[in-house]
Parts: C-alpha cells; structure tokens; sequence
C-alpha cells in the first residue's frame, strides 16, 4: 500500500538564490534549525511557515513543496 | 559548498539548550536528594526549601537573561526562536514520551505496591512521579531538538 509524502525542493530553490540557511530562516521568521530539519525532512512544516517560505524565497509554495508517493 | 557562521539565532538555542541541561541536572540531583531523604522525613522541610531556592534562582536567571535580551535589539530571533515550529514539536513530542513514562511508572509502582510495604509517604511518591516525568521530558526534549 502507497503513503503519501511530501517532497520539498527548499534546499535546491534556496542554492538558486545562493541564500544560506541562516538568511532563509530570517527572511521567512523562523529559526535555522527549522530550515535544516525541513530539508533533511526531518520535519514537514505547517501550511503558515510553508506560505512563508515560499514568500520568502519569492515564489509559490506548490513549486518548493510537492506530494509524492512512497 | 558554504560555510554557515553561527548566527544570534542559533546562540540563543545553544543558550536555552544549556539552560535545560543545567535544569536537568539541578532535578535531577534533586530527585535523587528526595529519594534518599525519603528515608528520614525529618529533613523533608529542608529538602523541599532546597527545591524552592533551586526555582528562585533558576526564575531570577531566566528573567535576567530575557531583560538583557531585549535590551540588545534581539526580540525578533528571540520570537523566532520561541515560536519554532521545530521547537514546538519535539516539545509535544518529549510532553507525549513524558506523559507515557509516566503512566507505566505509575502502572509499575500500582502492581508492586500490592505486594511490597509501604515505607514513603504517599506526597513523597507522588512528588517522584512528577519528577521522574519532568526528567523525561526535557530529556527527550533535549534529544529529539538536537541537531542533524
């Protein structure tokens, strides 16, 4: 039986914008931790840090998270 | 590949990290302060006054930190950090292992009690219930929020 998984492309959008994790993090008000939890995915973020995540790196959050299937 | 400089925000979760550790140890040297006094309940007034300065103190330095935080501008990374979303679920997650150790320590202690005499007092058995629960917690906390 296939479980649905979110698949996030954070770590790939945020080297397009040479960001580092820190400046992520202070752009979207959240800690590094949280960033690196996220995109090891260890951590699946909340529809709010997701909308801002995707604000802070100026783009829709359908295009930084996705859902897949294991 | 980019060397990350650690920035306010990460200190200040290495300085609340530290701050759990210290009030780990503090409980737990307590705890195990009230479990060998359980023996002789003429020094339970001194042990309990031993705890309520350890609170005193641990409150006066949480308090003095947040001030002179605030103070330096740093109230953003500060809420940054508070409102981790990380942060907040590894804590519902150390409150459900604590909750879980609890009970089973309770439901072990219920079983044994039946057949083994009762020498502490029942405020005493309850106050080691609590602790062994809060040692849980910020010990799971402190394991599930590292880093990696």
């Amino acid at each position: 039986m296939s479980s649905d998984i979110l698949i996030n492309r954070l770590k790939v959008l945020r080297a397009e914008l040479d960001l580092t994790q820190a400046e992520l993090a202070e752009r979207s008000g959240t800690t590094r931790k949280s960033i690196n939890a996220i995109e090891m995915g260890r951590m699946v973020p909340s529809t709010l840090l997701a909308l801002k995540l995707a604000r802070a790196l100026g783009i829709k959050v359908e295009n930084a998270f996705t859902l897949g299937t294991r | 590949m980019t060397i990350e400089l650690p920035n306010l925000g990460d200190l200040l979760v290495k300085r609340e990290r530290r701050g759990i550790l210290f009030a780990l140890s503090i409980i737990v040297v307590l705890g195990i302060g009230g479990l060998l006094q359980s023996l002789a309940f003429r020094y339970l007034t001194l042990y309990m006054a031993m705890v309520a300065v350890a609170i005193v103190i641990g409150v006066a330095t949480l308090s003095r930190s947040r001030s002179i935080c605030c103070r330096s501008k740093v109230k953003t990374e500060r809420d940054a950090v508070s409102n981790d979303e990380f942060r907040r679920t590894n804590m519902d997650r150390a409150g459900r292992y604590s909750f879980i150790a609890a009970m089973l320590t309770m439901s072990l202690y219920a079983v044994t009690s039946l057949y083994l005499p009762q020498t502490i007092l029942p405020a005493q058995i309850i106050a080691m219930f609590v602790v062994f629960g809060i040692i849980v917690f910020l010990g799971m906390f402190l394991v599930l929020d590292r880093e990696g």
